[in-house]
């Protein structure tokens, strides 16, 4: 196997201007996240008023709000079909010919992909700043680890899409496992009702999951619901989670290749 | 000769819903073929709803209206808006793929056959996850019905409601879709931002929204008409008057996406192979 | 009056016009520009019942346009179409009860269902009776041995079987008119062969037939009249004895000599013919126009001055001629 740093830039590259070349793109990543944000906005400015709840009043929830924006548009928007759409049409066994390592490959080019959902990200975030002007950062410390827990975000994201694009060595469509998927996601990173809502043992089941780093956790570092300690504990699960998931994704990807090469493609 | 023959889109209504369901049967019997993905599609359809169920439990656990609506109340009004849409992906699901079959040129044969496109298009594929849909949509009803202490008397307009849904629905999308007989592209795009934001927004009651989010909603794109006006009227949260407005949706909706593909098909350009 | 009739048919299609690779398509979405493209470039077309049209024309020279023209699918920028008198594209639904369409490249069978599945569904939606369809089917098996496939699902049959299955979901209704757009294509010499057969019958039954084929031996088994189209225009209409008789001017006779043949030195001798060097190095093939010698004549003359281990006269070829009118050196 020789593959390169060059090949992955090249790969990310490659994918990136893909999907920028379109425009349709961002204008309906913008439409759907940004639409979604104000009705969340409207939802819980109807719910929460001037007072408080589990914790969250309307200025956090605005900060809130936005950060789920941003995460949303990362992970909905990258390119998760080309992954599966490579196992269904029988690509993978031209793949697997090459010189380079299929996941790390797939990795490099669904990293281009979120890339690509910078500038729906940044207009998104910049309208919204406008409009609602949410409070900054708890201090500055938890403004940089937030960052840190996006930039996590890119290989847990992938761990996660790889994952269940593998599904589709057993299956004929990748469409139902995407949004079985997304709806869990949805639900478990604290994008559709944070996490604080939850009956305890609801939290428990969805911090047993890679789910909360999505959302719950850039925004709890964020508003500073936990300390400099618990942000860097956090971090460390979320990495840990992007690591376990590689792996995971490299044991599967490796059962699921016997498949293939068994019943030749 | 020419001037004995019908005119171009007279084919009995009778015979064209007897297409329909023919075309639709078959499909279902295929469906058995990849038992993997029935049930990877059918627990999507039904998972997606359970979560929906869980976020108002969750949400009602800490607030105690939204809006002066109850929890049995949204239950109504989420289970409603799933059943629409997973009606329309189990008997009009072939819709979503207008755009595809514009770019690859599959309308061709369509327009050779003595039926209408638009009906060989929508029965051409089932989507599986509206078993789920359906089936947790109707629980959701069924349960927000009874907590909510509506009684049996108003049952034939709850499923007169369903059926009036599912029609604006698929109605909708498939007016949506059809855009992409001028923009081509794989994807539904417009069809699925308008489900994307129905399915955010009108989970929640109208009221909650700005004046000009109420009126497009009613009046430009009726998706209120969908589950929020039933709904409401059901549970007494406005007059019975307005359950008028659902049949004109529906007349609307459905003239619109008529319209809508046949001037899509007058445009149509087939592929270049 | 004819049962096709196409008077100055003429399709125009808008293409984006990007340069190639990213910056033209940014470019593209910035300012979109779109140039024309005639596809199909005012062709008139008559065809009476009962007629087996074969249409050529190279690659992109418009034929499927054509089909996709005569068949309603396209709207005409300019021109007319009438099926029957009527305008296909207009009343759709009434024209579609008396053509038959098969685009070889694509199929009409419903992908995930059996290919009996789907004739059942045309039969349904044609209105074919019980009856017909019985008789219809069992003929198509004679010819085509559905029934080998009958019960497969559409998406594992072979491209032989396909074509086969798509051939009769195209007749199932006993059309008038029948366009095969490249019935043959990727299809080995078997299938071919009973493809072929196949169609004779069909038009030895009074169908009306236009077919467009790049096999030429396609269109001289099943077709009388041949219609040449290049760049969207009509080349040459007429029957292929006419083409053949009008066109092929030339006949060419293969000499295998003893030793090896001296090219030059042979054209030196017998002027009138013209030398070429065979295959062979023995062999040499020479070519003499057909209205100012006979066969007979030639070869006396041949044999007598070489007297050649063998000879072969080669068929006239319409390929030839084909080739030329695409190359624009003959006219109609
Ligand atoms: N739907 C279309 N859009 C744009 N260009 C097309 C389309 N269909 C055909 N063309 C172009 O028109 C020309 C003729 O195509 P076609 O009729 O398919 O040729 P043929 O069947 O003779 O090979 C080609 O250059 C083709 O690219
Ligand atoms: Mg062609």
């Amino acid at each position: 196997m020789s593959h390169s740093i060059a090949v992955d830039r090249a790969l990310v590259v490659i994918s990136f201007k893909r999907r920028l070349a379109y425009k349709s793109h961002w204008f309906f990543g913008l439409a759907i996240g940004g639409g979604s944000m104000l009705i969340a906005m409207v939802m819980w400015q109807n719910l929460i008023g001037s007072g408080t709840l589990s914790g969250y009043d309307w200025d956090s929830m605005r900060a809130y709000t936005i950060i789920g924006f941003v995460a949303a548009t990362m992970v909905f928007g990258a390119a998760d079909w080309i992954m599966a759409d490579r196992i269904l049409d029988g690509h993978i066994a031209v793949d697997l010919t090459k010189p380079v390592d299929f996941q790390r490959a797939r990795a490099a080019e669904y990293v281009g992909s979120m890339l690509s959902t910078f500038p729906t990200a940044v207009m998104g975030v910049v309208a919204a700043w406008l409009l609602f002007q949410p409070p900054g950062p708890a201090t500055p410390l938890a403004g940089l680890l937030t960052v840190v827990s996006f930039l996590l975000m890119f290989p847990l994201a992938f761990g996660l899409t790889y994952l269940s694009t593998l599904v589709c060595f057993w299956t004929k469509r990748y469409l139902g496992i995407m949004w079985l998927r997304e709806a869990l996601l949805s639900f478990f990173s604290g994008l559709m009702i944070p996490l604080a809502f939850m009956p305890g043992w609801l939290q428990a089941v969805a911090w047993a999951l890679p789910f909360p780093h999505f959302t719950t956790t850039p925004s709890a570092i964020y508003l500073g619901r936990v300390d400099t300690a618990g942000a860097l504990g956090l971090l460390a699960a979320e990495a840990a989670w992007a690591v376990g998931l590689w792996v995971l994704g490299w044991l599967v990807f490796r059962t699921a290749v016997k498949k293939v090469t068994v019943h030749g493609g | 000769m020419a001037d004995t023959q019908t005119p171009a889109i007279a084919v009995p209504v009778r015979h064209v819903f007897a297409i329909y369901w023919r075309t639709w049967f078959a499909q279902i019997r295929s469906i058995v073929e990849y038992p993997a993905d029935l049930w990877v599609m059918a627990s999507a359809g039904a998972v997606w709803n359970i979560l929906q169920f869980a976020f108002l439990a969750v949400l009602f656990a800490n607030v105690p209206d939204v809006a002066g609506w109850g929890y049995h109340e949204m239950l109504l009004l989420s289970g409603l808006l799933s059943v629409a849409g997973g009606c329309n992906a189990l008997f009009w699901d072939g819709a979503w793929s207008t755009g595809a079959m514009v770019i690859k040129g599959d309308i061709d044969y369509r327009i050779t056959r003595p039926a209408p496109v638009i009906i060989q298009v929508g029965s051409s594929h089932i989507g599986m996850q509206s078993i789920g849909e359906v089936v947790f949509g109707v629980a959701m009803m069924v349960y927000g019905w009874i907590g909510a202490g509506i009684g049996f008397a108003a049952i034939p307009i709850g499923v007169l409601a369903i059926a009036c849904a599912a029609v604006i629905q698929s109605a909708l999308v498939t007016a949506l879709c059809a855009v992409n007989f001028w923009i081509k592209g794989q994807a539904s795009i417009f069809a699925f931002l308008m489900i994307e934001l129905q399915g955010n927004a009108m989970k929640m009651p109208l009221g909650i929204f700005p004046i000009a989010v109420r009126l497009v909603a009613m009046f430009i794109v009726p998706v209120a008409f969908i589950n929020f006006v039933p709904v409401a009227v059901v549970t007494g949260h406005m007059s019975a008057w307005w359950l008028a407005g659902i049949p004109a949706a529906v007349v609307g909706s459905v003239l619109l996406a008529a319209g809508v593909y046949r001037l899509g098909l007058r445009a149509y350009d087939s592929a270049g192979h | 009056m004819p049962i096709l009739e196409a008077q100055a048919l003429t399709k125009t299609f808008r293409r984006p016009d990007k340069d190639s690779g990213f910056k033209g398509a940014v470019r593209h979405l910035m300012q979109r520009k779109y140039k024309n493209y005639t596809a199909v470039d005012g062709i008139d077309l008559s065809i009476e019942a009962g007629e087996s049209v074969a249409y050529v024309g190279p690659n992109g020279a418009g034929k499927s346009t054509t089909v996709k023209l005569l068949t309603g699918i396209l709207r005409p920028s300019e021109g007319t179409v009438r099926v029957m008198g009527r305008d296909p594209h207009v009343e759709r639904i009434a024209n579609a009860h008396d053509i038959g369409v098969l685009f070889g490249q694509r199929t009409q069978l419903w992908w995930d269902l059996p290919v009996e599945e789907s004739l059942k569904l045309l039969k349904h939606m044609y209105g074919v009776s019980d009856a017909d369809y019985k008789r219809r089917i069992e003929r198509f098996d004679e010819l085509l041995d559905l029934n080998e496939f009958m019960p497969a699902l559409a998406r594992t049959l072979s491209l032989g079987q396909r074509m086969r299955a798509d051939l009769a979901c195209a007749l199932i209704h006993d059309p008038k008119m029948v366009y095969l757009d490249e019935p043959t294509i990727g299809l080995d010499i078997s299938v071919k062969d009973r493809l072929r057969a196949f169609l004779r019958e069909l038009v030895n039954d009074g169908t009306t037939l236009l077919l467009t084929s790049h096999d030429l031996a396609d269109i001289e088994e099943v077709c009388e009249r041949i219609v040449v189209i290049d760049k969207g225009a009509v080349a040459y209409d007429g029957s292929i004895e006419r083409l053949k008789a009008h066109y092929i001017t030339t006949k060419a006779v293969n000499l295998y000599l003893e030793g090896a043949a001296n090219v030059p030195e042979l054209a030196e001798k017998f002027p009138d013919y013209e030398w070429t060097a065979g295959e062979a190095p023995s062999e040499v093939v020479v070519t003499y126009e057909s209205n100012r010698f006979t066969t007979a004549e030639v070869l006396g003359s041949l044999t007598a001055q070489l007297s050649p281990r063998d000879l072969s006269l080669s068929e006239p070829s319409i390929e030839d001629v084909i080739r030329r009118l695409y190359a624009g050196e003959l006219t109609k």
